[in-house]
């Protein structure tokens, strides 16, 4: 998959005129260091990853990926398709565990605590990481049993906490006005839109220090859309986002930092403003623009 | 030319291009697949149905003067082409055939009397013929005083079958538990002096055991490894301890065994007097019900007698289950009488070696073994099927897994049920019954050696954290020895020794318990390969939305997975009811009876009597069909049996289906 989105994208860069360094480097099988500016210092960031490479079996889907995630913002990836956005998001909450054949080297630290240390117990980690998919999965059970999953699972029994956490998750996730008087109804029912938020409010139902977003919003039409950046834009202050996102708008509307990846590296990473409007390498500007991706 | 088709007709796609010839096949194949499959359930549904209308009875006038009464069963055409028609004559008892050709051309005229009375009777099959009188008659010859002399005979035989079953057959069990329990006792005092350890060592033993156990216990609170080696110590002694108990001294056990004798001696005496009484009040009864004799006449004239070793006593009213004049029925009165026929045939047992009466106990045999396989297939296979799909590696073992559980779908019946006699009844039976075989016993010493080595095995496969491999063949070496040390025990000597010594097997035969174990064997398959596609198509997203939440794997199979595969585990478990109820070639070698003296569930402790045989459907209809001795007589019965089988299976397939239908309409979408 990679080596196929490689050539191609290569070639069709070759066409553009510029000064291709990230290019030539990945071409020559050389490293590089990743173009990264205005990023708050490393006690600010919530979210720290240090020289990450993941393979999946033989094949490698992450490059020495080097970020600091500040904390309180939302971050956003951004990069072609299969450029790792996704896999470097699921290793922060070690969903990558799953897939059979996952090797990862580098490290992974949450406020200065390893995620891969072979100590760390991956249960309570996720309890503390929060996440929502591309399509919106709600479980097969009532709202309210939906957005009180993260609670059930973890012992709480006491009803007033679990109703508690239900009204405040679903009115943080500007659910609860539509679906207050139906909470033991099948969370089935509602709409695509409404089930994303019901999946974020679900998210954020265990308070969690940081919140994965995998283009939550791919699947939904431009109304839904509007009303989940909103949603991030309003959140953003109490949680740490980190969002992948195809859509350029998107990332420039919501975030507050963004990183480019291209073939699993790492390219530019600086404040969102900058890296729209003044890209420091061109493949940035190419894609970024359009002109590629 | 606007008119004109767009081809030509010469560019016409040709009728071989478009399939017309195999659209046809098909359909005619459809068509063949339709009528078999409805044929047989429009057949089955006539027969079974209509075989309890009351029909007409014939009067035959034949040209020798001689008259024939019976129920025309069918026609026929000889190759000469003279015609014969069979009749249901009945009259057994009489010794004659029950049925009867009659030649067409000997028939001198035909008629339908209105008087002519046909008895179903306990004994004997039908009785038909007309009202007579005579002098040792008590019921006045008419039909209503004959129709109440029965209903009143009825209560007296109910009466009679009540204290018979009730409390007669528990004296009489409580007699034989009596004997049994003297029996035990005399081999209890018979094996006394064998073994057990010196009182001294025992309580030395003891205290070592309970010492070590709890000091293991202590360490596990610490969490020391230490402690699995010295629990496991502990309970290999405390084991041994009990074991070896100190056996009571000779003069004490003797004393035992008189007082213990005594007190049973003294119970069989209440017990035989009990008996006695009962007995005396069954005669009193008996008498009173001889007193109400009826007089019934054949077409010759001969009267229906009470047996057909005793012809000049005439029929006692209790000994008719009904009577009814077919001719003079009018349309409600053949629909109560096919009522209560039916009523008859679902609550009561059957008589005739099964070609009459009911089929009470054949429905909750069904019933029983049915259940008692759903509960023990449905936790075995939906606990396989989630290890293989949620927690096994996927590799080429599981493959080879797979395909064997496949496989074992394809084997045939009876192989199961074989094996089901040879393992379960004989094997695992037997050793329930009376312990490990003789040739199979181990020497003391040398089976305790063998348990050592099993403790070691055990601890050591706990104890090896470092790998799995290891770990895995001294578990596989562990549990292989335990069932060694169970099967060569010096210690067991079964359960139920004494019946066996009497000649009579508990568990070691086949019965309810082994053919419900053999059927969850063959059902198996069923219920392991529908929860695995039903786990299979719970989608993936739903289990990363669980991890991603933080559950464990526990969490997300219990909560999100196994309830999202429910309506697969819901069709496994009805599909394999529905195989289970209609099989029929294990279970005639594993329990199931042509008539079962008891039925395996009761009203009184531990209601399943496990070990008792049964009554079932499918053998049922074979048995009727083919084994019984008057295949003709079974026709209707053996038609209403499969009426009532197919109804049975349909329903629960249909069961399967809508709760299917249900939980899936719940998974998928709202409640609107």
């Amino acid at each position: 998959m990679n080596a196929v989105m490689a050539d191609h994208t290569h070639s069709a860069l070759t066409e553009i005129k510029g000064e291709h360094s990230v290019i030539r480097a990945i071409d020559a099988d050389q490293a590089f260091d990743a173009s990264v500016y205005g990023i708050p210092d490393a006690d600010d960031c919530i979210l720290g990853i240090d020289r990450f490479s993941l393979w999946y079996g033989e094949s490698r889907a992450l490059y020495d990926i080097a970020m600091n995630v500040p904390k309180g913002r939302v971050t956003a990836l951004i990069g072609p398709s299969g450029c790792g956005k996704s896999t470097l998001l699921r290793s922060v909450n070690r969903l990558n565990d799953l897939v059979a054949g996952v090797r990862t080297e580098g490290g992974m630290f949450l406020n200065q605590r390893s995620l891969y240390d072979p100590s760390v117990d991956v249960i309570a980690l996720r309890k503390r990481v929060g996440m929502v998919f591309q399509k919106s999965n709600p479980f097969p059970m009532s709202i309210f049993e939906n957005v009180v999953y993260p609670l059930r699972i973890a012992g709480e029994r006491r009803k007033r906490v679990l109703k508690e956490v239900c009204e405040r998750s679903l009115k943080s996730a500007a659910l609860w006005d539509e679906v207050e008087s139906r909470l033991n109804e099948s969370a089935l029912g509602l709409s695509g839109g409404q089930q994303q938020r019901l999946c974020i409010a679900r998210a954020i139902a265990a308070e969690p220090e940081v919140l994965l977003m995998d283009e939550p919003c791919s699947a939904l039409d431009p109304i839904a859309t509007a009303r989940i950046e909103e949603l991030i834009s309003e959140i953003a202050g109490r949680y740490t986002v980190l969002i992948v996102t195809h859509n350029m708008q998107q990332a420039s509307r919501v975030s507050d930092f963004t990183a480019f990846m291209y073939l699993g590296r790492l390219v530019e990473y600086g404040p969102t403003a900058d890296l729209f409007q003044r890209p420091r390498l061109t493949e940035t500007e190419e894609y970024v623009t359009g002109r590629f991706g | 030319m606007s008119s004109e088709p767009a081809t030509m007709s010469a560019d016409r796609t040709s009728p071989n291009a478009l399939g017309v010839l195999p659209q046809w096949v098909m359909a005619f194949a459809l068509s063949i697949c339709v009528v078999m499959i409805f044929g047989l359930f429009a057949l089955v549904f006539a027969q079974g149905i209509s075989s309890f209308w009351p029909s007409r009875v014939e009067s035959v006038t034949l040209a020798s003067g001689e008259e024939v009464l019976g129920l025309p069963v069918r026609t026929k055409v000889d190759q000469d082409g003279s015609r014969q028609t069979l009749y249901r004559v009945g009259n057994r008892d009489l010794g004659g055939a029950p049925f009867r050709w009659v030649q067409e051309s000997d028939v001198a005229s035909r008629s339908e009397p209105a008087d002519a009375v046909l008895l179903e009777r306990q004994e004997w099959g039908i009785f038909i013929g007309r009202i007579g009188s005579d002098a040792g008659a008590d019921v006045p010859p008419d039909v209503e005083s004959l129709a109440d002399a029965v209903s009143a005979g009825r209560e007296r035989r109910r009466e009679m079958e009540q204290l018979r079953a009730g409390p007669l057959a528990n004296a009489n069990r409580e007699l034989r538990e009596i004997s049994q329990a003297v029996e035990s006792a005399g081999l209890r005092l018979a094996q006394a002096g064998e073994g057990g350890m010196p009182r001294p060592v025992w309580l030395a033993a003891l205290a070592l055991g309970v010492a070590s156990a709890s000091g293991g216990a202590w360490l596990t609170a610490r969490r020391s490894r230490a402690f699995i080696v010295i629990a496991a110590a502990g309970i290999v002694l405390l084991l041994g301890a009990w074991l070896e108990r100190p056996e009571a001294g000779q003069g004490e056990l003797e004393r035992w065994y008189s007082e213990r004798v005594a007190t049973l001696e003294a119970r069989r005496l209440d017990t035989e007097a009990r008996f006695v009484e009962l007995n005396a009040k069954l005669e009193r009864l008996q008498a009173l019900d001889r007193e109400f004799r009826v007089a019934v006449a054949s077409s010759t004239g001969v009267l229906a007698p009470e047996s057909q070793s005793a012809p000049d006593q005439l029929l006692k009213a209790s000994q008719i289950v009904r009577v009814l004049q077919p001719n003079a029925l009018g349309f409600t009165d053949k629909a109560s009488v096919f009522v209560s026929r039916w009523k008859d045939y679902l609550l009561t047992d059957p008589r005739e070696a099964n070609t009459e009466g009911g089929i009470f106990p054949v429905i909750i045999g069904t019933v029983t073994v049915t259940l008692l396989l759903t509960i023990v297939v449905v936790p075995l296979g939906v606990l396989a099927a989630l290890y293989i799909r949620e927690y096994a590696k996927q590799g080429a073992l599981i493959s080879v897994l797979r395909v064997a559980i496949n496989n074992l779908a394809g084997v045939p019946s009876i192989v199961y049920g074989i094996f089901g006699l040879g393992f379960f009844c004989y094997a695992v039976g037997g050793y329930i019954d009376g312990g490990p075989e003789e040739a199979l016993t181990l020497g003391r010493a040398t089976w305790w050696i063998v348990l050592l080595g099993t403790a070691s095995a055990i601890v050591s496969a706990l104890l090896f954290r470092s790998s799995v491999r290891i770990a895995g063949v001294l578990w596989a070496l562990g549990a292989t020895a335990v069932l060694v040390l169970f099967a060569t025990s010096p210690y067991f000597d079964g359960f139920f020794r004494v019946k066996l010594l009497d000649g009579e097997p508990t568990f070691g035969s086949s019965g309810l318990l082994w053919a419900s174990l053999t059927l969850a064997l063959l059902t198996l398959p069923v219920v392991i390969v529908s929860t695995e596609e039903a786990i299979a198509a719970v989608p993936q997203s739903l289990r990363e939305a669980s991890y991603g939440c933080g559950a464990s794997r526990w969490q997300t199979v219990s909560r999100v997975v196994l309830p999202g595969a429910m309506p697969g585990v819901m069709t496994g478990t009805i599909l394999a009811m529905a195989r289970g109820a209609g099989e029929v070639a294990p279970l005639m070698v594993v329990g199931a009876v042509k008539l079962a003296p008891e039925l395996p569930v009761e009203p009184r402790f531990p209601f399943v009597f496990a070990d008792r045989s049964f009554m079932h459907m499918g053998f049922h209809i074979f048995d009727l069909g083919f084994q019984s001795p008057d295949s003709e007589a079974a026709r209707g019965m053996v038609w209403t049996t499969t009426l009532l089988l197919i109804v049975l299976v349909v329903t629960m397939n249909l069961a399967a289906i809508a709760l299917r239908g249900r939980l899936r309409r719940k998974l998928a979408g709202g409640h609107f």
